[in-house]
């Protein structure tokens, strides 16, 4: 891979061809078309050549849990085996810093169980960085220390998963009571259904005590309801401090 | 993933809350071991980052107390600071919700009192 701008520095180091640092990072794929030609247990194979801190009694153990058939060629797997094998050579690697790009594309609830499962009991053994990056953002929250969120190329926020979702609240009840908040800038959402108005809502509640009295319901945004809202208003998230460094 | 309740308190204070259950409830004894971050990771499935800051609440409220390179064990009269800090918000958890909903279906503080002499029979 080659940058088309910016650069990539791991502790200060450049990353681009350093034969210093790439042992140390593990990038997996959901597709990796280098390997379309050799069977699973080649690949592994080579990957164990590739990464020093390789554990092959991991990667042997995902590869039954995951049920990967070892004497297909990669192109030949269905599209959620390939995504595990990614999964594999990942968490196999240990390697320090460890991107995950959408590991679960393709990949059934039961196998996407597992793998949380088997991302969080190995990461608990051999802490590291995982970086994740998923269009199931629900469904993997609580997984995560840090939220990032990427738009069009830019980090617009990156928070503590709590800090980010407890940005945004819902605040449900009489339309009248909460007319006087449309239009504010903080408003991220709004929907009626009668004279009932629940409106999502970025930010401090001052007057959280009083709106309850009100009969106001105040409820949580859930994560990926947030980054919906987040990106529809692209131009309100500037407003989202951003966290300055990324450990 | 749902195995905590999803009423928008921060998990850490969640788990912090699950332990102080359990020690109320003698399922934790004073002076015995609770459970590590990993462990309380691994069953709600979190981060341990997340199960640790839960844990670490107890500590700085003194009720529990880390042994050097053993783990996490519950304080002594732990039990009763936690029901001492229980009692205190039960007003606000529960009493004033109470009165709220009561009030929005029409029941009188006769009635609610008559609800809850029953309940306690």
């Amino acid at each position: 891979m080659f940058p088309d701008q910016g650069s990539v520095t791991a502790d200060d180091h450049p990353v681009h061809e350093n034969p210093d640092i790439v042992p140390h990072i593990c990038f997996a794929k959901s597709v990796e078309y280098a390997w379309s030609e050799y069977k699973a247990q080649d690949i592994l194979k080579f990957c164990s050549l590739l990464y020093p801190s390789w554990d092959a009694d991991f990667a042997a153990e995902m590869l039954g849990r995951f049920s990967i058939p070892l004497k297909q060629k990669y192109k030949h797997l269905s599209r959620g085996n390939q995504s595990l094998l990614g999964i594999v050579k990942g968490l196999a690697s240990r390697c320090p810093i460890t991107l995950l790009d959408e590991p679960t594309l393709g990949v059934d609830a039961e196998k996407r169980e597992a793998f949380y499962e088997l991302l969080l009991r190995d990461y608990s053994e051999h802490s590291r960085t995982v970086i994740l990056s998923t269009h199931l953002i629900d469904e993997s929250a609580d997984l995560f220390q840090y939220i990032t969120l990427l738009q069009k190329g830019t980090v617009t926020a990156h928070r503590e998963t709590e800090e980010f979702v407890a940005q945004a609240r819902y605040l449900q009840g009489n339309s009248q009571h909460l007319g006087a908040y449309l239009g504010d800038a903080r408003v991220l959402n709004s929907k009626s259904l009668g004279s009932v108005t629940r409106i999502a809502w970025l930010g401090p509640i001052d007057n959280e005590q009083y709106l309850r009295e009100q009969g106001i319901e105040i409820s949580p945004v859930p994560l990926q309801k947030l980054f919906v809202y987040l990106t529809r208003q692209e131009q309100k998230t500037s407003e989202v401090p951003v966290h300055e460094n990324i450990s | 993933m749902a195995l905590l309740n999803d009423d928008g308190r921060p998990i850490f204070q969640q788990i912090a809350e699950k332990i102080e259950d359990d020690i109320i409830e003698n399922r934790l004894p004073e002076q015995s071991q609770v459970p590590s971050t990993n462990q309380f990771a691994a069953f709600y499935q979190i981060n341990p980052a997340t199960a640790a800051k839960g844990v670490n609440l107890l500590v700085d409220q003194g009720i529990l107390y880390k042994k050097r390179g053993i783990g996490m064990f519950v304080a002594e009269g732990a039990r009763n600071a936690v029901m001492e800090k229980r009692k205190q918000q039960f007003y606000e958890h529960y009493v004033i919700t109470m009165i709220r909903e009561a009030a929005k279906l029409g029941i009188t503080t006769k009635q609610l009192t008559e609800m809850i002499m029953k309940g306690d029979a």
